[in-house]
């Protein structure tokens, strides 16, 4: 039997992505005065837009996530802070892991804006998500928190804005965020089935795909007198401060524009020249496995079809195995290689589509990344983009997303999938957009391969277009933790 | 290619050798963590110079009990996996690297003294202390290192070859049987590469007799057994006895715990492409049925593992390399080593979604292991109990070492297949052929 989500519990963002509110910002805070932050939290309850609450009734939302120093700074007792997943205790960077997010060279958190060195790990504490109906209502609204901030004693140590871009788009050109799971338990009769994904792979307290209960951060009943929080699913004689809440990963990834379609116009003049007429946007959109307007290549592998833009209810096992429209190493088919995740592995084709999808619900995350930085040109159309000159300004995408199990779901996605070169019996292929091969040791470049008959077509020495400027994991509690929080 | 003339078969041993106590354990870890990190990039042991070495690793293993609390004394063990006979590899091992070994079992109690010091009395020091291989499970049976390196090798050539004839605008055009036969034209006449147009030696007949012999008498000793598997085992040992004592178990599920021992293991982790994973742990109580329901299972994989899992692939997880099981400390404890492509998270999960009963079988025999049910069920079902308890059960190697920490299983067998194509055993049609490149 699916578990209703308490919706009213959970904070709204973790359900919907709020395309109505085009402007927002996000606020890194320090903590440095427990009481009035505390008096804070409890003031901005009203406020924060709860799941329940439908998007056609808000212009605007606020939401409130913390790192580990953050929760540690509210004084939950030792013991329940041990309770917290490992990957949040120890935070974004830590050796091994930059390792294996392929956090190095660029991308080394030394040269990160924010999060990446000891200082931030313990001043940044609170994530202050702000959302409103277009720019001048964000304002108000961030003047407003600036003012109450400021009275609680609470520093904004950096102030990140973001750009909503036309169309749906992101920088590079292409239309973003359409492949997105859903919680069962909430009512959404429009999903297909395999993006029904059971609640406990995003919220604490419900069962996962796994049908169990994950790990939740607990404390005992008697550091909760006024009895605010509910019993664990683990262990019913420890109260669940994880309830309703799911961890956000967040991380600032600058694009290089004009790099990414520079390499694509000079893959495209070298596969002319050798006979094979092309154009920059088929193989950008090769690598991505849509095109631009977000047509999926393996449905719509000779041109873009408008009536397909968010199409999603596709699979490659049958229609695509060998990747010949969408090739195996694109974007969109590491991320959720969807039926295809098994190849060749059962010795049944059959069975192992049958298990793709049921493994495949094991590895998913809810993207509610915004873009930030001016679009080199406003049309995001990649012809224009190509015919314009770099203006040198920084742009990019913050990647926030949501999961309960850091370590199984984005973690292993961004390490076996985006940054494997290995990936799908390939040999040097990370994803060619966002992967990093540096497992692959000094000196070791990017192979695209684009799958071809009689014979494949490749792509070499791709360079790193997207770098990592900043990030951190965060706790974003329910409602009830939110308070729970305010009165300790 | 010297297996084109002959089969040569994959080896492992795991040598546990007690460390001297009036030696400093400190220093050991120190000489060992210095041969480790520098593996690939300085390295003080000459691994490349052994032939027929697939991987090794040492690790020390301290203050580790039996399920009662007895103390295992302090060891070093030696864990390798080898082309041919194990004295093939120890002499090896002793022509490229004696005095690393020297230095390395001056630490240990009863390695020959300098005076007494041959291969022949260190090899029988390494014998002497062999742990029998409950399980031993190459996931591809007959490649040798020299084959898995030389097949890399066509296949990075073909690779450069076409991508070669594409910058020469030679490819346009061309049918498929007309860009295969360029590609074995281009190996026929790379004096260095023709070996790939040979097929790799069979395994001989005695090998294939005493192969099938064994599996014969296997088969006939289930059958033979059957009415005691029906009437007793199946009843009484797996559906009643499991239950008893399943319920003694602690109940609790556990919640992972960042201890030094496992931030030490991270730091080692994922410096190449390959990883090694090292568990130990105790068995159970009550140790009569643990240990023989473990073997049982043991049994079970090895039939599995050498019959019908003998292409690459245990029981659907398709990462692993070689994975061996050893009983050690009179069979009170338990190991389990693995050499495996890319993270571990992935790797877990494949146990978890694709062998959970598998671990539960032999894994669920050890202490402190997310509680079972009739053997078979629950345990490793539940994702985050069986990873956390392989993480606190799991140590660091301080020395690990593998020839082609790049090339992963899919890749091998890939090679193996793009060979395949060109030394005529090949079922494949050209156009799928291709499809391999």
């Amino acid at each position: 039997m699916t578990e209703s989500v308490e919706l009213n519990d959970v904070q709204g963002i973790i359900i919907k992505g709020y395309d109505k509110l085009k402007a927002a910002a996000f606020l890194l805070l320090e903590i440095k005065d427990i009481t009035k932050t505390k008096q804070w939290i409890e003031s901005q309850l009203p406020y924060v837009i709860k799941g329940s609450t439908s998007t056609k009734e808000i212009d605007s939302a606020i939401h409130i996530a913390f790192t580990y120093s953050g929760v540690a700074a509210l004084n939950i007792p030792a013991e329940g802070l041990k309770t917290f997943p490992p990957e949040f205790i120890e935070g974004m960077v830590t050796e091994h892991r930059s390792r294996m997010l392929g956090d190095l060279d660029d991308s080394a958190p030394e040269k990160w804006n924010w999060g990446g060195n000891e200082k931030d790990f313990y001043s940044i504490h609170i994530l202050l998500m702000l959302y409103a109906i277009d720019k001048p209502a964000l304002d108000l609204l961030l003047n407003e928190q600036k003012t109450k901030l400021d009275s609680a004693n609470i520093k904004i140590s950096y102030e990140l804005d973001t750009h909503k871009l036309n169309n749906e788009k992101e920088h590079f050109g292409f239309r973003d965020g359409i492949a997105q799971p859903v919680m069962s338990g909430i009512n959404h009769t429009s999903k297909t089935d395999a993006n029904m994904i059971n609640a406990g792979e995003f919220l604490f307290g419900y069962q996962n795909e796994y049908n169990k209960y994950m790990f939740s951060p607990t404390i005992e009943p008697a550091h909760d007198p006024n009895n605010i929080l509910p019993a664990d699913k683990n262990n019913a004689a420890l109260k669940d401060l994880g309830r309703n809440g799911s961890m956000l990963v967040f991380r600032q990834l600058e694009q290089n524009v004009k790099a990414f379609w520079n390499m694509a116009e000079n893959a495209a003049n070298e596969q002319t020249a050798q006979d094979n007429p092309t154009t920059p946007e088929y193989i950008a959109s090769k690598m991505l496995g849509r095109w631009p307007n977000g047509s999926p290549l393996t449905k719509c592998p000779v041109q873009p079809d408008t009536s397909k833009e968010t199409f999603d209810n596709f699979g490659y096992a049958k229609d695509d195995y060998d990747g010949l429209k969408c090739p195996i190493g694109a974007h969109i088919r590491r991320a959720n290689p969807r039926d295809n995740f098994l190849r060749d592995s059962t010795g049944d084709k059959e069975k192992d589509i049958e298990k793709s999808m049921m493994f495949m619900k094991r590895f998913r995350i809810i993207r509610r990344g915004r873009s930030y930085g001016p679009p080199l040109v406003e049309s995001m159309n990649p012809a224009d983009i190509i015919n314009t000159a770099d203006d040198n300004q920084e742009r990019g995408l913050y990647f926030l997303c949501f999961n309960s199990n850091i370590g199984r779901q984005f973690e292993l996605i961004q390490q076996t999938w985006i940054n494997n070169p290995k990936f799908a019996g390939l040999y040097e292929d990370p994803d060619p957009m966002i992967g990093y091969p540096g497992i692959m040791g000094e000196g070791a470049t990017t192979t695209f391969t684009e799958q071809a008959l009689p014979i494949r077509k490749q792509v070499k020495g791709i360079t790193r277009f997207v770098n990592v400027k900043g990030g951190a994991y965060f706790f974003m509690p329910g409602l009830t933790t939110l308070k729970y929080l305010s009165s300790i | 290619m010297k297996n084109n003339d002959r089969y040569i078969g994959q080896g492992g041993i795991t040598v546990i050798t007690e460390i001297d106590p009036s030696m400093d354990i400190q220093e050991l870890y120190t000489l060992l963590n210095h041969i480790g990190d520098n593996i690939n990039t300085t390295p003080v042991i000459d691994f490349t110079g052994m032939k027929g070495l697939h991987f090794c690793r040492w690790f020390i293993i301290e203050g580790l009990t039996d399920v009662s609390g007895n103390r295992f004394p302090d060891s070093l063990v030696y864990a390798a996996y080898f082309d041919g006979s194990e004295e093939e590899h120890l002499t090896e091992l002793l022509t490229k690297c004696m005095s690393s070994i020297q230095l390395i079992y001056g630490y240990c109690k009863g390695f020959p003294t300098e005076a007494s010091q041959t291969n022949a009395s260190i090899i029988h020091y390494f014998k002497k202390h062999m742990s029998k291989n409950q399980l031993l499970w190459p996931a591809y049976r007959g490649g040798t290192v020299e084959q898995i390196l030389g097949e890399q090798k066509v296949r990075d050539a073909i690779q450069t070859y076409l991508n070669q004839r594409a910058a020469e605008n030679k490819l346009n055009g061309l049918t498929p049987d007309e860009i295969k036969a360029g590609i074995v034209h281009y190996i026929v006449n790379d004096p260095t590469l023709k070996w790939a147009l040979q097929k790799r030696a069979e395994p001989p007949f005695s090998w294939k007799f005493i192969y099938y012999f064994k599996l014969a008498t296997k088969l006939l000793l289930i059958v033979f057994l059957l009415p005691v598997l029906i009437v007793f085992f199946i009843p009484f040992w797996w559906l009643l006895l499991s239950r008893i004592f399943e319920k003694k178990d602690d109940q609790k599920r556990k919640q992972i715990v960042r201890t030094k021992t496992i931030t030490d293991l991270l730091n080692k982790e994922d410096r190449v492409f390959m990883n090694q994973l090292t568990i130990y742990g105790c068995i159970n109580k009550p140790y009569w049925y643990r240990l023989t329901t473990l073997k049982i299972g043991l049994w079970i994989f090895s039939l599995n593992g050498t019959y019908r899992s003998n292409k690459g692939k245990l029981s659907g997880i398709e990462t692993i390399h070689f994975a061996n099981w050893s009983l050690f400390n009179k069979g009170k404890n338990v190991m389990f080593l693995s050499n495996y492509d890319g993270a571990w998270q992935v790797y877990l999960s494949e146990f978890i979604d694709r062998s959970a009963m598998a671990m539960n079988l032999t894994f669920g025999t050890t202490a402190n292991y997310p509680k079972t049910k009739r053997l078979l069920w629950e345990g490793a079902f539940d994702e985050q109990a069986f990873k956390t308890v392989v993480r606190n059960n799991q140590y660091p190697s301080q020395v690990f070492y593998s020839t082609y920490p790049y090339i992963t299983m899919k890749n091998i067998l890939n090679n193996s297949k793009i060979r395949k194509g060109l030394d005529g055993s090949s079922e494949e049609s050209v156009s799928d052929w291709l499809k391999r490149l």
